[in-house]
Parts: structure tokens; C-alpha cells; sequence
């Protein structure tokens, strides 16, 4: 289960040839892994270009921010053309002008002083994720203020060739006709693709919950480009693996595929709960 | 240097695995103190966004590429932008041939993924001598 809407991207260069570029590596390391833990997340920049398309929706899931080690700005750049425009950037050399007196010498084993800066560069890394996380709650209030009963939009992938995908629409149907009749909104994928309005405005205009039966990620693909905001994601592979449950078939769920499906709607109906609430 | 006479180490950036920092370490180690005469390292991300020096550069120079995991974005990036590759090395490889060197820490490796990252740069330096030796660069 992945709860979108508090995680904040971070994308640095790689800055393999310069001493910025390891220092904007490890800052972006100490927001991760000590500043900000719980709210961020990151991609290697050039995994956009040899990656796929689930990769490209990065920038698209996450509001982000580029961390650049020079004025070349590849992890800005490389950002907004692969997958979307960054939040905001920081550029190690920008921050390195408060510091008049430091010189950048190595870009393997950083001295004291150089860890100290790594530090501060953090720390405006973080004061960017602080702001981008502030722009996500203002925009989930005025997206509680559109919606008037607080209600989340869930679209399955509903795969027809895959026993995992026949788990996604019982799991949905589950929700939305049982455990959160009145607060989730069930969206199917062909209307949408089909460009009906009245599904397309609804997906533009609520906090929408995705799920996936398989690594393809259609749903949260398809959703990503139709221009709506994934505030959750459930990948089923990961469910079934953490339940240790298999349906017997792609048309038959039997005993263990109800059981997970069963498992999948109370996650998605906790979100559901999560998202009415912060809404 | 002149062109072409210098072997480009090309690592991905890895940020999110130990692995991607094993390959890191083991280009400067390469390019810093084992081969600095012969090799230079750039960074991957020019490749990424396009940057024509850098196209240029790995198209009029040999490249070895070390890639942390198998999602291989350095040796992608390169071949995508056409460079000169003749060589990719992944570090996942390594460490099956020396299961006892599990790196922990992406900023700061633990000692096995030190001793992981000199492997990786003995291998890498094999193949840029035999690349000198036997051929033009």
C-alpha cells in the first residue's frame, strides 16, 4: 500500500566528475535518510532514459525537487523532459556562494568541512520539500472544497489475461458497494480512455486511489496522463506476496483470491478513511 | 588529453542502492589512483539531458560502463547516445563471484563494499590494459 500524497521527489545528478556532484549525492542521501525519512522518496536520474514509462511518471506522482551539483542543471533538465516540470531546484554552487571561504576539493572522500556543507545543502533541500509538502495540503483542501462530500475516486487496471488483475476489480468492487459505499467513487478505464467527460472530470478533480494487478502499472499509467491526482497507489504483486494468497485463475478468484481480495479492500478503504480525513 | 586517448569510466548514479555506490567508488578508484593517466570518468546525467561536449566526448573515446543494478542505466545511457562502448561491468555480477562482500550504507559503504568496489576496479583495470596493449585507443 502506498499513500502518495505526502511524499515529496528528489532527483540529484549524478555529478560523477565534480566534487558539487557528490556533494549534491549526499545531501540528497541526508534529506532521505535523516531530515525528511517519512516524506520523501527518490529515482536515479538517468533511469529515466533507460527505464520505462513507469519510471517517467515520477515527476508526475511526486511533486519534485531537482538537486543540481552545477550550473549545467542535468537533474533539472533531464527531470522536466522525461517526466515533468520539478517543484523547485537546488544548485550546490548557488549554496556554495553563502560560503565564500570553502573550496570543493574532492568528490570521493569528503573532508569535515565538506560533510558540514553537505549539510547545509541538506538543509535547503529540506526546507524545498517542507514548501512542496504545504503546496500538496493546499491543494487537498481545495480539492475537499470541489468535492463537498469528500469522496475518492478508485480506478482498478481490472487486467482480463492475469489472475491478479480479476483481484483489482473484486477488490474495488468490494470497497465501493460494501465497506465505503458513501465515500468511494468507483472509475472504470474504458470510459476514460474513451474520453466520456463525465469520468475524466471526476478523475481531474478528486484525490484518486489506483490499483495494479501487474508491473505494466496501467491504471496509475493511464491516470497519470489523463491529467489526475494519484493520492494512493495498491500494487497487488506486493499485496499477494505479503499475504501469501494466489487466485486460482484470471476468472476464477476461489478461496485464496477472495481471501486477498478481501485483504486489498480494507487496505484501500483504510486509505480511503486516511484521505477523508486529511481532505 | 587528446581525444581518443583515453579510456572513459562511466558509472551510474545509483542514489538509491549501496550497489550504485560500490560502482562510484570503484571509478574513482579507477580514474584516481589506479589508471589516472589513461582514464577520465564524466557524468552520466550530461548524457541524460543531451549535453553535446559530453555526446561528443564518449563518441571519439572507448567507454567502460559500471552499473550498479540491473535496470544497467549507465551502459542504456551510453548506448542510447551512441557512444563507444566496449566494455559494461555490472556490480551485482561481481558479487556473486564473491558472495562474502555484501556492501551496507549508500553514502558511506561498510568495509565489504570497499573491498567490493576494489574488485570491481581490478576487473576494470584488466580490461583497460588489455585495451591499451592490444589495441588503439
Amino acid at each position: 500500500m502506498t499513500l502518495t500524497k505526502w511524499k515529496v521527489g528528489i532527483v540529484s545528478c549524478s555529478g560523477e566528475e565534480i566534487p558539487e556532484g557528490t556533494i549534491s549525492r549526499v545531501a540528497t542521501r541526508l534529506v532521505l535518510d535523516k531530515l525528511r525519512p517519512d516524506e520523501t522518496v527518490t529515482i536515479c536520474l538517468p533511469l529515466f532514459l533507460a527505464g520505462g514509462e513507469g519510471e517517467r511518471t515520477f515527476a508526475k506522482l511526486f511533486p519534485t525537487i531537482t538537486v543540481d551539483g552545477c550550473e549545467k542543471r542535468c537533474a533539472e533538465i533531464g527531470t522536466e523532459k522525461y517526466s515533468g516540470k520539478p517543484f523547485a531546484t537546488v544548485v550546490v554552487t548557488d549554496v556554495l556562494k553563502k560560503c565564500p571561504n570553502l573550496t570543493l576539493k574532492s568528490r570521493d572522500k569528503l573532508s569535515a568541512e565538506e560533510w558540514k556543507f553537505a549539510e547545509k545543502v541538506a538543509e535547503e533541500i529540506a526546507k524545498k520539500v517542507d514548501e512542496a509538502s504545504s503546496r500538496q495540503d493546499e491543494q487537498l483542501r481545495s480539492e475537499k472544497q470541489w468535492t463537498e462530500k469528500g469522496k475518492i475516486v478508485v480506478v482498478a487496471c481490472a487486467g482480463m489475461d492475469k489472475p491478479l488483475g480479476l483481484v483489482t476489480s473484486a477488490s474495488v468492487f468490494k470497497v465501493v458497494e460494501a465497506l465505503r459505499p458513501q465515500k468511494a467513487e468507483l472509475v472504470c478505464i474504458p470510459p476514460l480512455l474513451a474520453g466520456v467527460s463525465t469520468y475524466s472530470e471526476l478523475i481531474k478533480n478528486l484525490p484518486v486511489i489506483t490499483v495494479d494487478g501487474c508491473a505494466e502499472r496501467c491504471a496509475t499509467k493511464l491516470i497519470v496522463k489523463s491529467g489526475g491526482k494519484i493520492r494512493g497507489r495498491i500494487f497487488v504483486p506486493d499485496s499477494a506476496k505479503k499475504h501469501n494468497l494466489l487466485p486460482e485463475s484470471a476468472s476464477h478468484l476461489g478461496p485464496n483470491g477472495e481471501k486477498l481480495a478481501e485483504n486489498i479492500a480494507e487496505e484501500i478503504a483504510s486509505m480511503v478513511d486516511s484521505l477523508t480525513q486529511e481532505t | 588529453m587528446p581525444k581518443g586517448e583515453y579510456i572513459l569510466i562511466i558509472p551510474c548514479s545509483g542514489i538509491g542502492k549501496s550497489l550504485g555506490t560500490v560502482g562510484r567508488k570503484a571509478t574513482y578508484k579507477v580514474v584516481d589512483e589506479l589508471r589516472p593517466k589513461n582514464t577520465r570518468t564524466t557524468c552520466l546525467a550530461l548524457l541524460t539531458m543531451g549535453d553535446q561536449d559530453t555526446l561528443r566526448m564518449i563518441r571519439e573515446n572507448p567507454c567502460i560502463t559500471i552499473d550498479g543494478c540491473p535496470a544497467k542505466c549507465a551502459q542504456k545511457n551510453v548506448e542510447a547516445s551512441n557512444g563507444r562502448l566496449i566494455r559494461s561491468f555490472s556490480v551485482t555480477d561481481t558479487l556473486r563471484n564473491h558472495r562474502d562482500l555484501k556492501p551496507d550504507g549508500i553514502i558511506e559503504l561498510n568495509p565489504e563494499g570497499h573491498e567490493l568496489a576494489n574488485v570491481v576496479a581490478r576487473e576494470v583495470v584488466k580490461i583497460i590494459d588489455e585495451t591499451k596493449n592490444g589495441k588503439s585507443l
